[in-house]
């Protein structure tokens, strides 16, 4: 709930991650365990030198303790005291939206206990997302505990017995009307508007007729696009909550000696996206061509099936983690300068607009879309072969490249000053 | 052969080089040929038709920038030739329509 006890969130991390079989992000484990066990057995030098310690990740995978709980996530942020009271209430209910995730199990909460981002609104804001909330959640206070030792075995063994709750949950197969698809985009370069972000569209297209939901953020990078955003709004009422949460952003940056137009980054000048408008109009292709059903100040859960708009900064982390709070289960990424960015509960597939990038960064890329560029697919072509990958990805056949490299970004969104 | 540059939208007056292009490359479009005054590389844009200063720009069918000095035809569109603009937007136009895509292969 709050920077100071970060730390704590570490030794947490140190004690679960690798006995109960996550440390999965290097080629291969050393299991030096066995060796102790071996030794302890009164094994010889020869019966040491012959035992197996070196695991690959599936050999890790394979041995959980709680096979049906695909990760244990440890979210540590720079929030919940000091500031404006608003972020601390804002940081609650995007800690509320993450444990109300469905790909959420359970929670382990450190609090400190006077801290701005009080546990009580955290605990209102998760009815509110989910009356029928009922996952194993444990909020523990460590000025309530008699000593940091204390806290920490009670944080541990609370979180094993969570687990074991978690683990009677087991995968299902669920229609893509279940699908909240988050659609991203980060780095991106002069074709991303062109291949990756209308592909991204179509998809989205797909997942709407079929009865899902999509959300497009990053309302800087719908800046000169808004006209044809009103127009897409089922209601009016959409429309002016769009219009009002864009007009009083834009205000706000230019309250602080910058403006929307300063949007884009040196990488983006330099790879062809020169005006914030430019970049916009090509961003906005992700939303594909839907109405409009909802628009979501930032943290507010999509509670409507089809498109929605949820108000986030464009800095690609802070939106991702938008989104999962908003209820994404997974979120597609479109980038063509490539970046490696990953949520801690939502797999993030990252989808590239050039087949230079691709080849070049293929250890951080899922998808490419490049071959729209070189005349070679269509973008409805692609769009529907990405809605089959991202079928695949939520139904755990494949892993994305951000998640086996351990990317859990997580950066909540601070729109007060430090006081 | 794979296209060397596109017209996102119709009402575009500037055109996205796909790959690199040389000074003096001739490119169509609508019947119209251009000539690249200078080198434009691939995800960069040239001027359909001679701009004056103050024109405004169009990328995907959206004002997406105004000239900042005179380009003219052929002439690569540069953070030192246009700037941003954005068009204003107000309530009660016309409705989109949509119609959905085909999805009978993932019911």
């Amino acid at each position: 709930m709050v920077f100071c006890e970060n730390r704590n969130v570490d030794v947490l991390k140190s004690a679960l991650l690798q006995s109960l079989g996550y440390h999965t992000i290097t080629n291969f484990i050393v299991d030096t365990d066995t060796l102790v066990r071996e030794y302890e057995k009164g094994t010889s030098v020869e019966g040491l030198l012959r035992s197996q310690i070196i695991k690959t990740p599936e050999d890790v995978k394979q041995n959980r303790t709680f096979p049906n709980v695909d990760g244990i996530k440890f979210l540590t942020h720079e929030g919940g005291c000091g500031g404006f009271r608003l972020d601390s209430e804002t940081l609650c209910n995007l800690l509320a939206g993450y444990i109300t995730n469905p790909n959420v199990a359970g929670a382990t909460i450190l609090s400190l206990g006077c801290q701005n981002a009080e546990v009580s609104f955290m605990e209102e804001a998760i009815k509110k997302r989910d009356p029928e909330f009922a996952k194993p959640l444990y909020i523990l206070e460590q000025q309530k505990s008699k000593s940091e030792r204390h806290f920490i075995e009670d944080a541990v063994k609370k979180t094993f017995i969570g687990l074991i709750e978690a683990n009677k949950i087991k995968r299902e197969p669920a229609p893509l009307n279940k699908l909240v698809l988050g659609l991203e985009c980060g780095g991106s370069d002069g074709f991303s508007g062109i291949s990756a972000n209308p592909t991204l569209g179509h998809t989205s297209d797909l997942i709407v007729a079929l009865g899902g939901t999509t959300i497009l953020s990053e309302f800087p990078e719908l800046n000169g696009v808004e006209q044809e955003l009103i127009n897409r709004c089922i209601t009016r009422q959409e429309a002016v909550k769009f219009t009002h949460l864009m007009d009083t952003y834009s205000a706000r940056t230019v309250a602080l000696g910058s403006a929307f137009a300063n949007n884009p980054s040196p990488g983006n000048i330099k790879d062809g996206l020169i005006t914030d408008a430019m970049k916009s109009a090509g961003a906005a292709k992700k939303g594909g061509t839907s109405p409009i059903t909802d628009v979501l100040d930032y943290t507010e859960k999509a509670r409507k099936k089809g498109l929605n708009l949820l108000c986030t900064p464009g800095n690609d982390v802070e939106s991702t983690t938008g989104l999962a709070g908003s209820g994404c289960n997974v979120i597609a990424f479109t980038t063509g300068l490539g970046t490696p960015t990953g949520n801690p509960i939502a797999p993030v597939i990252k989808i590239s607009s050039n087949n230079e990038l691709s080849e070049r960064m293929k250890d951080i890329i899922d998808f490419n879309t490049g071959s729209i560029i070189t005349g070679q697919d269509t973008i409805a072509a692609k769009g529907e072969e990405l809605l089959d990958y991202i079928v695949k990805v939520a139904s755990g056949e494949v892993q994305t490249a951000a998640d086996r490299l351990g990317q859990d970004d997580f950066i909540p969104w601070k729109r007060g000053i430090s006081l | 052969m794979p296209k060397k540059y596109v017209q996102i939208d119709p009402r575009d007056n500037i055109i996205v080089a796909l790959t690199d292009l040389k000074i003096g490359t001739k490119a169509i479009i609508n019947n119209e040929q251009i000539i690249l005054q200078e080198e434009v590389k691939g995800k960069h844009k040239f001027a359909l038709i001679d701009l004056q200063i103050g024109d405004e720009i169009y990328m995907y069918g959206a004002l997406v920038g105004k000239t900042t000095k005179p380009i003219r035809k052929g002439e690569s569109i540069t953070i030192e030739n246009i700037v941003h603009a954005s068009a204003n937007y107000q309530f009660g136009m016309e409705k989109s329509r949509w119609s959905p895509p085909d999805v009978t292969a993932w019911i």
